[in-house]
């Protein structure tokens, strides 16, 4: 999830609540990374029947007693997505809608292209499997892939699993760039307008349909958990009513339900709504949390590094997985996948997602100081 | 070397802020659960609306019983920050009086008042039976809990956290021999025991009388207590104590940390000061009389006795919450 690009370093680009920045969701984003990282390790070695006690431990004391997913699948997007709709909504507020989506897509795209180029040359390198379970990459499907286009073409080409959230974060900046104005007039009306767009868009969608309908459908799905979070931040900015958003909120989560009722969407398992529900609950409650380690640089770090983080990891962790476990045993394996992804992170951290970053304030910066004064 | 503490080093208010909210909403779910859905299905009603509610939220949220175990224990941890309050805040011998006389006493009116109903209508049983009569298993986990702040009063002002730590003991021994002697009902008490115990653990770190490393541990044996229930016995696992407990937990921290000191609206005012006889006199009064007129005219007789009833028992025995 691109939580990073949701997490400009600026001060004065964070989310602030009445009392500061909310440190505490640096720590979930840090949480929410983490778990995102199990859910997709369990899942390996659930599919290639290996043994993982780990996981037999997390269903027993915390997916069991909670009733959710065995493999907690879905928390990570939903906590991830609820920020993400908090950040961008606070950080809208004193961009241009130009500025906004330069800074966001600025964020996101470069190193959405990185990884996704590298994983094509995994591919086919029969390293890698993109997720649609092609072996081996024409020069179209590279680029439908790279692009995100292949998530709407016959057949899907979709590289790395995760990426089918950009979509989601794509559709989200369009539209809070296209309402942008509206949101600071009327901040209740664009969540209010995207409900009603989303209902709509559930109704043509559902049933038998293609593979491009279908995927609209999820996008409609899943941008509602984002919406929510957009109006946590406007509530807690006292610019939408707390019982107007409230309201609003509610038809989001259960236009949410709705989805999930209508079946098809969830790639998750069963406990998509409960899990929602308590990451959003979360949520809530950590943006209120502070202390000393949700202030320390070790989580700020971490919690800059979650984008690379989501992105990289099934590259790295898939690949080492299979070629080491059989080889040195499963523990062994995960390690060395762990360092690996970590060590991938930094350098896409650095010279890729922090570079493109550095590089467009840069160019803001040139730009203002070289335009005449009025 | 520091002297030994031995006064709290923040104050704690009789009345922490912040739990009108949750006391309210607590309040008003076990009313639409035992008046609601309970009696409307036992007496061979299932009107679409409930159907509507149950398949639309409760189903997917997982807060089944049409919300009353979340009610409860929305309750139950309120119930845990304002004894533990009051604890804090006044000597034992004035803890107990007004325990005695604001909880206890009600109890016994709410009890001759069941016993009277049953002789011509149908009041929830009084049983110590989940599956029977939730709120009752509730009031007495109330009971037990206000019996553990009693037994660890000396060292609550000088140590909280050893003495809720100590409490919790208690409840974990009681579980276990629950576990052993193949006892439910008892397994349930314990997790809803351990839902006040929760709400103590949320104020002592709110007014710093608990530091986190302290607090947290305690705090997920809270919960461990209602998921070993669950995993148990197959009749406790039936109503998922554990999401209904993290769920409470989660809205009475948001509801503390959030706005305490917006204004309320009188009627929430009035279902707070009122919220325990309220619940007490649900099964009792206003369940029987339900029974006793066609719909919809016993809801229009009903509610407003049960509501007087309530109003009767705060002039006569004050302020509960």
């Amino acid at each position: 999830m691109n939580t990073l690009t949701n997490v400009p370093t600026t001060a004065q680009a964070r989310p602030r609540a009445s009392g500061g920045y909310m440190h505490g969701l640096d720590l979930l984003r840090v949480i929410a990374s983490t778990v995102g990282v199990y859910v997709h390790t369990a899942n390996w070695f659930a599919v290639n029947q290996r043994e993982f006690s780990f996981s037999d431990f997390v269903r027993t004391v915390l997916a069991d007693p909670l009733q959710l997913n065995p493999h907690l699948s879905f928390t990570d997007v939903t906590i991830f997505m609820v920020i993400s709709g908090m950040v961008v909504t606070h950080v809208a507020d004193r961009e241009r809608p130009g500025q906004f989506l330069l800074r966001r897509f600025g964020r996101i795209i470069p190193l959405l292209v990185v990884v996704l180029v590298i994983s094509a040359v995994l591919i086919n390198l029969g390293v890698f499997r993109a997720e649609t379970k092609q072996t081996s990459l024409s020069f179209l499907d590279v680029l439908t892939g790279v692009t995100l286009a292949g998530f709407f073409t016959t057949p899907t080409v979709i590289l790395v699993g995760v990426t089918w959230t950009l979509l989601l974060q794509i559709t989200f900046y369009s539209y809070v760039a296209a309402t942008m104005p509206l949101l600071r007039r009327r901040p209740w009306l664009p969540p209010a307008a995207a409900a009603a767009l989303i209902c709509l868009t559930l109704s043509l969608a559902s049933g038998p349909q293609s593979d491009a309908v279908h995927r609209i459908g999820v996008i409609a799905c899943f941008i509602t958990l984002i919406f929510i979070g957009q109006l946590i931040t406007l509530v807690r900015s006292g610019k939408v009513h707390v019982g107007t958003g409230l309201a609003i909120g509610t038809v989001h989560f259960g236009l949410f339900v709705w989805a999930d009722k209508l079946g098809g969407y969830a790639y998750s398992g069963g406990g998509m709504v409960r899990t929602a529900f308590l990451c959003i609950l979360l949520v809530l409650v950590m943006m209120y949390v502070g202390g000393p380690v949700t202030k320390s640089a070790f989580v700020k770090a971490w919690s800059a590094r979650t984008y690379a983080i989501y992105l990289i990891h099934p590259v790295c962790i898939y690949p080492t997985l299979a070629a080491l476990a059989p080889q040195i045993g499963n523990v062994p394996a995960l390690l060395v996948a762990l360092l690996l992804t970590a060590a991938v992170t930094e350098v896409l951290h650095r010279y890729v997602e922090m570079a493109v970053h550095r590089r467009i304030r840069r160019w803001e910066k040139k730009r203002s100081t070289s335009a005449p004064a009025r | 070397m520091s002297e030994p503490v031995t006064q709290p080093v923040v104050a704690v208010t009789a009345r922490p802020p912040g739990l009108h909210a949750p006391v309210a909403l607590g309040t008003a779910l076990v009313a639409y659960s035992v008046l609601g859905g309970l009696w409307l299905n036992r007496h061979g009603h299932s009107p679409e609306w409930l159907v509507v509610v149950r398949e639309w939220v409760n189903r997917p949220l997982g807060l089944g019983e049409d919300f009353g175990l979340l009610g409860l224990s929305l309750l139950l941890v309120c119930a845990g920050h304002l004894l533990f309050a009051r604890a804090m805040s006044t000597g034992l011998p004035r803890f107990l009086g007004r325990l005695a006389w604001q909880a206890g006493l009600p109890l016994v009116v709410a009890v001759v008042l069941g016993v009277l109903f049953s002789l011509f209508a149908d009041p929830l049983p009084l049983v110590v039976d989940y599956r029977e009569n939730p709120p009752a298993l509730a009031v007495l986990a109330v009971v037990v809990f206000a019996v553990l702040c009693t037994g660890s009063a000396v060292l609550l002002p000088r140590r909280p956290v050893v003495a809720v730590a100590a409490q919790l003991t208690v409840v974990v021994v009681l579980l276990v021999v629950a576990g052993v002697a193949d006892l439910d009902q008892l397994a349930i008490l314990t997790a809803l025991v351990a839902l006040p115990i929760c709400g103590e653990l949320q104020l002592l770190l709110r007014t710093g009388l608990g530091r986190f490393w302290e607090v947290a541990p305690l705090v997920l044996v809270c919960f461990v207590v209602p998921a070993v229930t669950e995993h148990l016995f197959r009749t406790a696992a039936l109503w998922w104590f554990t999401v209904a407990a993290v769920v409470a937990f989660m809205l009475v921290q948001l509801a503390v940390k959030g706005e305490p000191h917006t204004a309320r609206p009188r009627p929430v005012d009035w279902l707070v000061s009122r919220a325990f006889p309220l619940v007490l006199l649900c099964g009792v009064l206003a369940y029987p009389l339900l029974g006793l007129l066609p719909l919809p005219f016993n809801y229009l007789v009903a509610l407003p006795v049960w509501g007087l009833g309530a109003e009767l028992l705060h002039r006569c025995f004050g302020k509960s919450t």
